[in-house]
């Protein structure tokens, strides 16, 4: 079930929100845990039975490992993680493995007949296994005490807002939530309307975002990148910066539906955005981009791995090694293992050249225009996360090298512009451009209201500042519940 | 929960003000030569082209031996000069992606067993499989019915079509942005034009129809016969890549739809003979010459099964 379906906006969220306030406190855990299975279960019934595997593993995990110590606790710790790692490896990975390793034994001449696995990629695979992950890896580490009741635990593994595509909690938060003690928070929360409105004014702002940005851009990126050798510079670079402008609004719209439904319950659930495009370099990007994935892998791999606190080389090493196995956690695809070792490599790079960036920004008087230098640094970290964004959004290494060839090879004129534009529906390319524009505008301010950073404007405007979000999706919203792109990681 | 009520009411008022003065704005404040509303979604229909010329041209209180309604299939594949020379009086309603949602609600507002004693309802899988949003903007803005467009909106089930109702009773202009030149007269277009091209092979499965479709078919049905209105169901020539497991879909679902209706179906589609090559305009429509040939059939058919006669 999509949040972006009728069957979510006007029956299942109303109807499981209703009842949620309706039951007594003590039944809660078992209305949402079923109303889980069930969104969980429009997608591919079956799969629940994977989700089922990865919960049954954990619990029992998170139980022994906390009786137990010393070497039997480690490896009880092992068994989980080999567990978890390998049904993801078998789903998720194994198709790509095995192609791989096809080409490589057809290219030495060899005869190959392993044949792919005809399945589907259950959906937010990626998501539930690393959030049991960090449960049990808590437990080994005596952060969390081990979950007791296996519908509660279930629950956290399963908690419908943030299933399929996050954020990926940790249990310091979501399971302490789920198991509050405290009357008017977490499980315990009474019908708050402060509390309801502005869960649902997040909601309403993740629903402008996927439906009135990242949709209609995505009929101007699909039309570029799904004929790479048919369009130049212009176009090229235009559906870059626009898929750029997507991702962002597809992922962080999922995200805001996802808090604010959650919100509305009572649960506050991590923040995974903070406007990424405003950053001044990549490593502040990844601290604003995606950011419960990349705690995540700083506080289990990174950090396990030495982090900075080792040899210079290692440092790097270590980096490199963190950006590759987060850029193949999003796809099973050699463009993702790029894309990921893009950004480490940047982070290398930027770490090497710092000395030198520093010299010569002192050398041309930047440092005395602190405006100018932020604009630029940003302008700067936009162009390096669009390059890389091509390999994310590429079909494959072949189109991405064409989009890249002719992004830097062909003359950049307004005929190819002008081609895409009679190509497309009318006033799609220019109104989409506006719009993201406005979007681009307004984004920095509106996430501060509805993340409660910020004061919103209260009473009457207030009021129409939403209706005018409202009145947007209507009329601009891109509308045929087309499904997250973060849905298949 | 009062104040959350009181809140939520203020913010429907306060959606529902705004919500009409932006497209009121957007209706008449041209951009680029044309209100700005055609530019803010593909589903804002400018008004024009061929249904708006070919639902004025259209006499509801007329009286045709035949009219002939459906999708694109319709106006270009069924010839009504053709019918013509055979000595009957048709008209063709056909219009853009014109599914069986939209065509019960044209057939309620337009139709009745005087004007048109036989009604031909032209139908094939991909219009059974598909949603009728395409066929409902168009109609919705080009045909003069406010109740049609109502009802069509309604049946979508989706905030498009109260937008595409908004739209029309907020526009309402009195002549059309363009022309269709394809247009030649009785709701009929033609091409003269063919494909020239190899027919792709069919595919493996058909997809499933829609329940909207096959509801709105059976509305049909059950109206037609309520108005006294003779109908008959047809599907025209399709090339190689539309035959066979493409059409098993329909052929599965209709006799279930017609059960005890005694209504017809006059399946063209694996007629023999048809030559891929140069009876289509495209890999979907006949073409002039194609819409000739399989017209000429069509009538011999109805003539044999005695359901045309003129009323001159």
């Amino acid at each position: 079930m999509l949040f972006n379906s009728f069957e979510f906006i006007c029956i299942f969220f109303p109807l499981v929100t209703g009842l949620y306030f309706v039951l007594p406190h003590r039944w809660r855990w078992l209305l949402l845990l079923v109303a889980s299975c069930w969104f969980y279960m429009t997608f591919v019934p079956v799969y629940i039975l994977i989700l089922a595997f990865t919960i049954l593993v954990d619990y029992f995990a998170g139980l022994w490992i906390e009786r137990s110590e010393g070497r039997r606790r480690k490896l009880l710790l092992t068994a989980s993680i080999v567990a978890n790692v390998g049904v993801l490896a078998f789903f998720k990975y194994f198709n790509f493995l095995n192609e791989s390793i096809a080409a490589l034994v057809r290219g030495l001449g060899f005869n190959y007949g392993v044949p792919d696995l005809g399945i589907l990629l259950p959906i937010g695979l990626s998501f539930h296994t690393f959030q049991s992950l960090s449960y049990t890896i808590e437990v080994y580490r005596g952060h969390q005490q081990a979950e007791r009741r296996p519908g509660i635990f279930a629950l956290y593994v399963m908690f419908y807002p943030q299933l399929v595509a996050g954020p990926i909690e940790r249990p310091a938060n979501l399971l302490n939530q789920i198991n509050s003690r405290t009357e008017g928070t977490g499980m315990r929360a009474r019908f708050d309307a402060d509390r309801v409105i502005e869960g649902l004014k997040q909601m309403l702002w993740g629903f402008f975002k996927k439906l009135v940005i990242a949709d209609r851009c995505a009929v101007v990126v699909d039309q570029v990148y799904n004929a790479p050798d048919h369009y130049g510079a212009l176009s090229i670079a235009l559906a870059t910066y626009l898929f750029a402008v997507q991702i962002y609004c597809d992922f962080s719209g999922y995200t805001d539906i996802a808090l604010g439904a959650a919100r509305v319950m009572g649960f506050n659930l991590m923040v995974n955005f903070r406007t990424p495009y405003l950053s001044r370099n990549i490593s502040e990007f990844w601290s604003r981009w995606h950011i419960s994935l990349s705690s995540w892998f700083r506080d289990y791999l990174y950090i396990p791995l030495g982090g900075n606190r080792v040899v210079k080389w290692r440092w790097y090493y270590n980096l490199l090694v963190v950006f590759l196995v987060s850029g193949l956690w999003h796809g099973a695809d050699w463009t993702y293992v790029i894309w990921g070792g893009l950004h480490g490599s940047y982070l290398i790079l930027a770490i090497v050249f710092a000395p030198l960036l520093a010299r010569i920004t002192k050398g041309i008087g930047l440092d005395a225009l602190p405006k100018a230098k932020r604009w630029l640094n940003i302008f700067i970290t936009v162009q390096l996360a669009s390059f890389a964004w091509i390999f994310f959004r590429a079909a494959n290494i072949h189109d991405a090298s064409t989009l890249i060839h002719r992004l830097f090879g062909t003359a950049a004129t307004l005929d190819d512009l002008r081609a895409l534009y009679k190509e497309l529906p009318r006033g799609m390319l220019d109104v989409t451009v506006l719009l993201t524009l406005l979007f681009m505008a307004m984004d920095p301010v509106v996430d501060a209201w509805v993340k409660r950073e910020k004061a919103a404007p209260r009473g009457l405007w207030g009021t129409m500042a939403y209706a005018a979000l409202l009145v947007g999706i209507l009329l601009f919203g891109y509308f045929g519940a087309t499904s997250f792109i973060y849905f298949q990681f | 929960m009062g104040r959350f009520l009181k809140r939520g009411g203020v913010f429907l008022a306060a959606t529902t003000m705004l919500y009409v003065a932006a497209m009121a704005l957007m209706v008449h404040v041209p951009v680029l030569g044309e209100p700005a509303i055609y530019r803010a979604n593909d589903y804002f229909i400018r008004p024009g082209g061929s249904t708006w010329t070919r639902y004025r041209e259209f006499d509801p209180k007329g009286r045709y031996d035949a009219v002939i309604i459906g999708s694109s299939h319709a106006y270009l594949g069924y010839d009504p000069y053709v019918v013509a020379e055979r000595g009957y009086r048709a008209f063709n309603l056909g219009s853009d992606a014109q599914s069986p949602l939209c065509t019960y609600w044209l057939v309620k507002a337009y139709l009745d067993s005087v004007n048109t004693p036989l009604l031909i309802m032209d139908l094939f899988d991909e219009i059974l499989q598909g949603e009728a949003l395409e066929g409902a903007s168009d109609l919705i803005q080009n045909q003069p019915s406010d109740a049609a467009a109502a009802g069509i909106a309604w049946s979508l089930h989706d905030l498009r079509g109260m937008n595409m109702l908004a739209l029309r009773l907020l526009a309402r202009p009195e002549r059309p942005l363009y022309g269709s030149p394809l247009y030649k007269g009785l709701g009929f277009c033609t091409t003269g034009d063919s494909i020239k091209t190899e027919a792709g092979p069919p595919p493996a499965d058909p997809m499933p129809l829609r329940a909207d479709q096959k509801h709105f078919t059976e509305q049909i049905i059950r109206l037609c016969s309520e108005r006294g209105i003779k109908l008959v169901l047809s599907s025209h020539f399709e090339r190689r890549d539309k035959r066979g497991r493409a059409h098993e879909g329909m052929l599965r679902y209709l006799p279930k739809a017609l059960a005890g209706s005694g209504i017809p179906y006059l399946d063209f589609t694996n007629a023999p003979g048809i030559d891929d090559r140069n009876w289509f305009e495209d890999n979907n429509h006949l073409n002039a010459t194609g819409a000739r040939i399989f017209t000429e059939q069509l009538v011999d058919t109805l003539e044999a099964l005695g359901y045309l006669h003129s009323l001159k």
